[in-house]
């Protein structure tokens, strides 16, 4: 459909790209990994926020530097071709691993609350299948995914006035009690659900309105930031602290408050649509490997598709023992992660110094 | 054949450039034996020699296509009554054929022309007698409405384009007609609007047509779906309509019409998911309840391919869902049911699909007893027998019901079709299969594009104004623009702040 046309994604896109990319798998815990801070917790989105905001900065510098490239494009132009090839293999990995990390804790969660008697390959396989279909249509179809994600899924935003009021709202109050390790170590085990903006860096040369594209992905960032802190205050309103430091998917018992006369279990709905937010997640990133695949070869191939998809299955349902899943999507993702939204600061540096500051490259 | 349908008939004269194998080369002369040869063993064809005003005459025509009393009375009589003067003079609506264009010339008889070889004068005059019985001009089956106008299309292009042309009394209604088709050498017209539609739309419409190569088309929804964007996807791509108000509509909103002879329907191009949705009628109703019946129809929708699906998803997997009490009613009705639910719900589906078609193939008097046997035999024996669970069949006489509801008789077909992937999806992983195909199923209709416009429109927004006549129809008043779909030359339909 947009094959070969470049710029496809106008201000809408982004932002649903920004939002639908952040939101996914991580959410369903977000209460649970930030609760070292206790019922402050509702904050650690700002302060997230706050932190994400500031990376945007040097990424859309270094992209605006080299409107017609992708991140993989910049690697090979300011690193050269080989160690640029290099650099280019590790964000494909990332990429491949993000798709696994979160079609994995879904699939997961699948397994234990919906479908207890049956293994993983049949849903996961569901899911790979409609993952390669929708990167298959190129940035654009990814792009109005997600925004039709967002429409099938931000109702339920409106399920969370349930837990508000049977919570106690004296609750909400800030009152400062943490301290700093505490805050760093809830920000630290909730950064994964900010990650997913940082994509910008390879669909940047697709978004029409390049120049406006900042304020764009900071609507898309704090319109999550927003969504995050609306859960969270219903958490913190609706749980103890206790139940919130030892629930893993405190959103699942937060549908339990749901009350409805023609359904019960609202949690089950729940989890089914949450297919859209993995859905809109995994194909961005899944996207990203494609587009890095592409980048190395230096020509279009559908088994640029399915060998990270490929890859990505088999992570999950292969060889490798569950413990060291977690080790890689809990860990080595999440660092990998802080590697790569920090690298635009050195690559600014590094074209500062072999091109000149400013300077732009076509 | 009235002399204003003959000029209409005349816009298709369109040249046949094709050579086929033993015809003269151009510019050699034409004799009456070469038609003859060409023709053999074509029995309607009808050759006389006549001596006219003791010239000798050679006629040809084809006497399944022309009316005797109608080619004596237009041709024989006033050739008799000119006195030796010129012909071209005595028959004003006859053509030269000076070329020496044989194909042409062929056809034109096929086309129900008669051809005149004055032998002396060395010349050849083709004169359109066509004449055809056809339909009379009767309502839309598949869209009736109870307002509005009540006439629908019939089989002959120049009837469809005459009603058309009553409608929009503008030379800017651009009529372009191409022959396709190896064999039936179809004429196909091309309509617009050319101050409204937009250029390259129109370009692409033609070059489609002028590059699609097949034997012959005998309706118009074989052509359209080689002409579609996406041929493997079970969703009309195009608008398909046999209403002539649909049509001028569309043509208002800068949209395409693709009409073929022989096809009582109209092609719209592009078209959106969403106008599958909606019947002229909404346009007819206050703005309130047509969009209520908008929204009943497109929510229909989710109806058809969720409802049944569902009841496999919950029972299979997840009963906890229901309340108590339904849940109660449901396991009683279920009782002697010895089927898993999937099983169930696919076999009574499937007999729905089945009385369905039986319906539509049975005459009317019999299918009355289809009906019965559907009704009574099939709904209340099966669960009787236990075989299937009596809520079972209210669910699926309402999400039968529903698939009928789509205007568009294409998308109501996808639709049923698309319910059986749910059905299978539930049945396999529950909730999340239904929520996994949900997610496939429009993905898929998002990434579908009508004439290269995206199919979702306006739901992937390319204009907000469009929303006004989108799942809801807004009063006139706010309909102001035209839809974006079409990428109208002039956004407009009326000035603003004409209240």
């Amino acid at each position: 459909m947009d094959r070969g046309k470049i710029h496809s994604l106008n201000p809408i896109h982004v932002i649903g790209l920004i939002i639908n990319s952040m939101v996914g798998v991580n959410l369903l815990s977000l209460s649970h990994f930030a609760s070292k801070m206790g019922y402050n917790l509702w904050m650690a989105p700002i302060l997230l926020g706050i932190i994400v905001t500031l990376t945007v900065f040097p990424m859309i510098a270094l992209c605006s530097r080299y409107p017609g490239d992708t991140l993989f494009g910049i690697h090979e132009k300011l690193l050269g071709k080989w160690l640029g090839s290099c650099l280019n293999v590790l964000v494909i990995v990332y990429a491949i691993l993000n798709t696994s990390t979160a079609n994995e804790g879904y699939v997961r969660l699948l397994q234990t609350s919906m479908l207890n008697n049956q293994t993983i390959t049949m849903p996961l396989l569901g899911l790979t299948l409609v993952m390669m279909y929708i990167t298959n249509g190129g940035i654009k179809l990814v792009a109005r995914f997600c925004l039709l994600a967002l429409f099938f899924t931000g109702w339920m935003l409106v399920l969370l006035h349930y837990g508000f009021q049977k919570g106690g709202l004296s609750h909400i109050f800030p009152l400062f009690n943490t301290d700093l390790a505490s805050v760093l170590d809830a920000l630290n085990q909730s950064s994964g659900s900010m990650l997913g903006y940082e994509i910008l860096l390879i669909y940047y040369p697709f978004i029409i309105e390049k120049n406006r594209a900042r304020r764009h992905v900071l609507i898309g960032v704090w319109t999550v930031v927003f969504f995050y802190v609306l859960v969270l205050l219903t958490s913190v309103a609706y749980f103890s602290e206790w139940q919130v430091a030892n629930l893993v998917y405190p959103i699942l018992n937060l549908f339990k408050a749901v009350e409805l006369s023609f359904l019960e279990r609202v949690e089950n709905l729940g989890i089914g649509l949450w297919v859209f937010l993995i859905l809109s997640t995994s194909t961005a990133y899944l996207w990203m490997a494609r587009t890095g695949m592409e980048q190395l070869a230096g020509k279009r191939r559908l088994w640029h598709l399915l060998l990270p998809s490929a890859i990505s299955y088999f992570m999950i349902r292969g060889p490798l023992s569950v413990e060291a899943q977690r080790y890689l999507y809990d860990q080595l993702t999440v660092y990998f992660a802080y590697g790569l939204i920090l690298w635009p600061i050195f690559l600014l540096m590094l074209h500062a110094l072999r091109r000149g500051r400013g300077e732009k490259v076509s | 054949m009235e002399p204003t349908d003959w000029w209409r008939a005349q816009v298709f004269k369109v040249a046949q450039a094709k050579s086929r194998g033993a015809s003269p080369s151009r510019g050699e002369r034409i004799t009456p034996e070469m038609i003859k040869q060409q023709m053999h063993n074509v029995d309607d064809l009808s050759s006389l020699a006549l001596t006219i005003n003791d010239e000798e005459v050679h006629v040809f025509f084809l006497d399944t296509m022309v009316e005797l009393t109608q080619l004596y009375e237009n041709v024989f009589l006033p050739l008799q009554r000119s006195d030796g003067r010129n012909p071209l003079t005595v028959l004003p609506y006859a053509q030269p054929c000076r070329e020496g264009n044989l194909d042409l010339l062929l056809a034109n008889l096929l086309r129900g022309h008669t051809i005149l070889f004055f032998l002396e004068r060395e010349l050849i005059l083709h004169v359109n007698t066509f004449q055809v019985e056809h339909r009379a001009i009767t309502k839309s089956e598949s869209e009736a409405t109870v307002l509005g106008p009540q006439d629908s299309f019939v089989e002959m292009l120049e009837i469809n384009l005459s009603l058309l042309r009553r409608r929009l009394t503008t030379p800017n209604l651009k009529i372009v007609a191409y022959t396709i088709g190896t064999e039936t050498q179809n004429r196909v017209a091309v309509l617009y609007l050319e101050n409204i539609a937009n250029e390259i739309n129109v370009e692409r419409v033609k070059t489609r047509i002028q590059n699609v190569e097949y034997q012959g088309f005998v309706g118009l929804p074989v052509l359209k779906q080689m002409l579609e964007d996406k041929p493997y996807s079970p969703f009309p791509q195009f608008g398909l309509t046999s209403r002539p108000d649909n049509v001028a509509a569309a043509l208002l909103d800068g949209r395409i019409i693709i009409m073929l002879n022989g096809s009582p329907e109209a092609a719209i191009c592009p078209a959106s998911f969403l106008e599958m949705f909606s019947s002229p009628e909404d346009f007819y109703n206050r703005w309130s309840t047509a969009s209520l019946l908008r929204m009943i129809r497109f929510f229909g929708l989710f109806v058809t391919i969720l409802l049944t699906s569902s009841y496999v998803s919950v029972l299979t997997f997840h009963p906890e869902m229901l309340p108590p009490a339904l849940l109660t009613i449901l396991s009683e009705s279920r009782s002697q049911v010895p089927f898993p639910p999937v099983i169930e719900v696919i076999f009574i589906e499937l007999v729905i699909e089945i009385l369905r078609e039986a319906g539509i193939r049975m005459p009317t008097k019999i299918g009355q007893t289809i009906g019965i046997v559907g009704g009574i035999v099939i709904g209340t024996a099966s669960v009787q027998a236990g075989l299937a669970s009596n809520i079972l069949i209210v669910l699926v006489s309402v999400s039968a019901l529903l698939s009928f509801v789509p205007p568009n008789f294409l998308m109501s077909n996808a639709i049923r079709l698309v319910r059986f992937g749910f059905i299978l999806m539930a049945g396999m992983m529950g909730m999340y299969g239904q929520m996994l195909m949900l997610a496939f199923l429009f993905a898929h209709l998002l990434n579908l594009t009508s004439l290269g416009t995206p199919y979702m429109a306006p739901g992937v927004p390319r204009q907000w104004t469009d929303l006004f006549n989108g799942l809801v129809r807004a009063p006139m008043k706010f309909i102001v623009y035209r839809n974006r779909m079409s990428r109208a030359k002039r956004k407009q339909a009326r000035p603003v702040g004409e209240e």
